[in-house]
């Protein structure tokens, strides 16, 4: 039998973690007790830069993070988080299935095994300031933790400002941040209504949690065991995304009910942040090559 | 002895560097905060502070151990009578060298995998892991240098390397 | 039962280490070391660097150095001196007097820095040496230190406070303010205490003679100008939005440039002396942090501090047995693990425990804090005790004894919050539920 260690980045409180003990329930059940995870939740193990060397290197068997915080790596990881591309469960679960073979040889070649991926509820604007298009954002000091995010802030002229997560509530709080594109289950759990007012769902992406397995421990496991794996794995996968989804409007209620303003875009918002959108694609297109344009693609056909 | 003198002399070398470091921190926390002030687009900031954090702190290792600046648990040293006494601090340098040698192999092998992978750091900045974490491959090994230096010099001498009272009460009292 | 043996064997080791004269934070990396090769099957040097190397690259840990670079500079000013001043005719009334200036400092000290060794090591810097040369007491001053320093965590801001906050997912605003009460509360017990002692030691605090005039004393308030305005800057810069908590710590520095300048204490020479001396000082704590961390990680995968939390769960307590219960717990978990570590370790089994219990999540945060902040002062492992070890050379046994009343008063407070938890609930508002 293996016992293996999961380190997972988010609290234990998280939807995420919440799936990830219940992906090592079923292996332990399905597996005859094989293959036996514990889950270590909330960085309490390996903290979320250090899970995918973790897993890659061997030091943690399997593990799970967020894709697009590996974008530095390859322009592949940043795709789920392409402002404007995919904005929907649907059109999100189209983006993954489009790029799903792609990512998998892209791990294994770090000697990583993809389990399944998760979409976190879309992304959203918060802001103090009503906005009812793009020219509004201009000026704001906007959040902003990678080179995505960046362009974005860069593209809609706003003043790009770095925010450390223990440090964001004080921040929103005394203005050193005056917008950001988060989640709205970024919203509740930071419970940002005590600092900010609007919110704008825009559904900006859909980014997304992937759990990985070293591939050495992958291929040492028996072919009945790597299906039984494989099997809860697509299960906890449909799961997710259906409570993924589900509590996205759950999430968009709790802000409302806290008094912030949940709105959708206004017209001019909308079609302000598609064109933008379509930039950052043709952006990422001309950096990611011709799997990406071929991922690209595919998507759009679907 | 010359070679003493020139390895201590490397120490504090790398003493400087860090302390040139933590400099480093405040500057960059500053061009941080006014870049911000003047909406200037600085990135990666965090960052570079976090590395230069982690040089302050492995490049000093060698020239705080040799200033007794780490702290050690001296009772039972303090208690023993001369010979036993030089027995023990001999052996705590000892097993102290070991640990940190192993400790900078590790180190070492982090920065060389980190080449070799090409890992790149998940922040702001792409940044080649393998440069930050020289700071750490240095500074480690030199600690572990200036162990074994200590440890030899101890043996040589049959001086004991615990610390004499140099504290700010001491200072106090002829100041 | 597994646990208990496993938690003996390390106990032994890492006692046999750290007595032994091993560094610290060399002590700790060797017993994770065993950790990891006795009750663990994964290879151990490449999780050791990876974690050690994150730990000490961090950005929210910047700001520890550069408030230790802040209490060098300080050091080498007359600011101490006149903080003495203006203080002392103000104390001359209590019964031990300037002592109570290292608690009053560390609450100030605490309000614009988030963790209690800095905390420990600026206030500490700067009094030492002053109550010294008044003849203080020695084994009061340093006592009093070390309780004073651990208001760091229980003031906002306050790192662990973070940490919890994310844990436990309650809000970190609410969490601030829930801290500052029991700051006070907790201040005024360490100066509650200082009183009686000094009622109880006739004779040890210094004599002295002088009657200052109302207007000497309202001048002699005049002297606490640079430390107020140092004060005002730091917070200022935060609370305006101009910088995060971290990067106030860089203001601290700049701010302390300033008192330095005014004063006529720029000098090369301090300069260069401050900055080496915090270097060394922060050096010596990013040591036994990187240990710290290691250890860590081993008991992570050891699961040791888990199943003890388990263990608990099982008992199925009252609310008020499982408060206590835990507090023990925390404290046997405190004096090998820094509060940090103790508590993202455990959170995972320890939270639903609470949340069953129907205790109030930002009472129980505080109360956390407060527990955790005897770990800063309990031995073998305690940050608190290292920073005045290196800082007074003196034994870690001696500053332990000292700190050991300071650990008592603690205690009081937990008692004193769990029978009155709107000591903690007062400012933050909403939802009162005591654990009783
Ligand atoms: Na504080
Ligand atoms: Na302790």
């Amino acid at each position: 039998a293996e016992a293996w260690d999961m380190p997972m980045a988010y609290p234990d409180g998280n939807f995420h973690t919440k799936l990830g003990r219940e992906f090592a329930e079923m292996v332990k059940t399905d597996t005859n007790g094989e293959v036996v995870i514990t889950v270590h939740g909330g960085g309490s193990l390996f903290k979320g830069d250090e899970i995918k060397r973790a897993v890659q290197r061997g030091t943690a068997p399997i593990g799970e993070r967020l894709i697009s915080a590996l974008s530095n790596e390859d322009p592949l990881f940043a795709l789920d988080a392409i402002p404007f591309l995919a904005t929907n469960y649907a059109d999100a679960r189209k983006l993954y299935a489009a790029s799903k073979p792609a990512l998998e040889a892209r791990l294994e070649k770090e000697n990583l095994h993809l389990l399944y991926a998760i979409a976190w509820p879309p992304q959203g604007i918060y802001a103090n300031k009503t906005i009812d298009s793009a020219a509004d954002m201009r000026g704001l000091k906007f959040r902003t933790y990678n080179a995505t995010m960046a362009r974005l802030a860069e593209l809609l002229q706003m003043v790009p400002t770095q925010i450390e997560a223990a440090e964001l509530s004080q921040a929103l709080a005394t203005g050193t941040v005056e917008a950001m594109i988060t989640s709205g289950a970024t919203g509740v759990d930071s419970q940002v209504w005590e600092q900010v007012k609007n919110f704008y769902d825009v559904q900006a992406w859909l980014p997304k949690n992937m759990v990985f397995v070293n591939k050495r421990a992958w291929d040492g496991l028996d072919a009945k065991t790597q299906e039984a794996i494989t099997k809860a794995a697509a299960a906890i996968e449909d799961k997710g995304w259906a409570m993924s989804e589900e509590l996205a409007s759950g999430y968009l209620k709790t802000l409302a009910e806290n008094g912030m303003t949940v709105a959708k875009p206004s017209a001019a918002l909308a079609s302000d942040m598609t064109a933008i959108g379509d930039k950052m694609t043709a952006e990422w297109e001309a950096g990611a090559g011709d799997t990406g344009k071929a991922i690209i693609a595919d998507y759009r056909a679907k | 002895m010359a070679i003493s003198r020139l390895l201590d002399r490397v120490y504090d070398a790398a003493g400087v560097l860090a302390g040139i470091a933590m400099i480093a921190i405040v500057l960059i926390i500053l061009a941080q905060v006014g870049a911000r002030l003047l909406a200037y687009p600085l990135r990666g900031g965090a960052q570079f502070a976090g590395y230069a954090m982690a040089a302050a702190s492995f490049l000093a290792l060698p020239h705080a151990f040799r200033r007794h600046a780490h702290i050690r648990i001296t009772i039972l040293l303090q208690a023993l009578p001369p010979r036993p006494r030089l027995v023990l601090d001999l052996a705590g340098l000892a097993v102290g060298t070991v640990i940190a040698a192993w400790f900078a192999w590790w180190a070492y092998d982090l920065a060389y995998i980190s080449w070799e992978i090409g890992e790149v750091s998940q922040g702001d900045v792409a940044v080649a892991m393998w440069i930050p974490q020289i700071a750490m491959v240095v500074g480690t090994a030199l600690f572990a240098v200036a162990l074994c230096h200590t440890l030899i010099e101890t043996a040589l001498t049959g001086h004991g390397f615990a610390p004499e009272g140099d504290g700010v009460l001491d200072a106090a009292a002829d100041r | 039962m597994d646990q208990t043996y496993q938690l003996i064997v390390l106990g032994v080791g890492l006692l046999a280490l750290l007595g032994g004269g091993i560094w610290v934070g060399l002590s700790l990396m060797g017993v994770a070391y065993i950790a990891m090769a006795l009750f663990s099957p994964r290879p151990i040097g490449e999780a050791m660097a990876m974690t050690i190397w994150t730990a000490s690259s961090g950005w929210t840990l910047t700001a520890l150095p550069l408030f230790v670079w802040m209490g060098e500079i300080l050091f080498r000013t007359k600011l101490s001196e006149n903080l003495f001043k203006g203080l002392s005719p103000w104390m001359r009334p209590l019964p031990g007097r300037l002592l109570h200036v290292n608690i009053l400092g560390c609450a100030l000290f605490a309000a614009i820095s988030g963790s209690s060794a800095a905390t420990t090591a600026t206030v500490g810097r700067m009094a030492l040496p002053e109550m010294k040369r008044r003849g203080y007491p020695e084994n009061m001053m340093i006592g009093t230190l070390a309780g004073g320093g651990t208001l760091g965590l229980l003031i906002p801001p306050s790192i662990i406070l973070i940490v919890y906050g994310v844990a436990a997912n309650v809000s970190i605003a609410k969490l601030f303010m829930a801290g500052i009460l029991p700051g006070i509360v907790l201040a005024s017990m360490f100066m509650g205490y200082i009183v009686v002692w000094s009622l109880l030691n006739p004779g040890k605090i210094p004599a002295d003679d002088e009657r200052p005039s109302w207007g000497q004393k309202f001048r002699a308030l005049g002297e606490l100008l640079p430390v107020v305005g140092l004060i005002a800057f730091v917070l200022g810069s935060i609370y305006t939005g101009i910088a995060t908590a971290t990067e106030a710590a860089a203001f601290g520095v700049i701010g302390a440039f300033g008192v330095a300048a005014l004063s006529r204490d720029l000098t090369w020479a301090n300069f260069s002396a401050s900055l080496m001396g915090a270097v060394r000082t922060s050096c010596m704590i990013a040591l036994i942090l990187a240990g710290s961390a290691f250890l860590t990680l081993a008991m992570g995968f050891t699961g040791i501090p888990r199943a003890l939390a388990d263990m608990i769960a099982t008992m199925n307590l009252s609310p008020l047995a499982l408060i206590a219960a835990l507090a023990v717990f925390y404290i046997i978990l405190g004096c090998f693990l820094d509060g940090i570590s103790a508590v993202v370790l455990t959170m995972a089994v320890v939270l639903p425990m609470v949340m069953e219990a129907g205790i109030d999540l930002i009472w129980f945060g505080v109360f956390v804090v407060i527990v955790v902040e005897t770990a800063q002062i309990t031995p073998p492992v305690g940050f608190n005790l290292f920073v005045l070890q290196g800082m007074t050379g003196r034994s870690i046994t001696y500053v332990a004894r000292v700190a050991m009343p300071m650990f008592a008063v603690m205690v009081v407070m937990l008692l004193l919050i769990t029978a009155f938890p709107e000591i903690v609930t007062l400012l933050p508002g909403g939802m009162v539920r005591s654990p009783g």
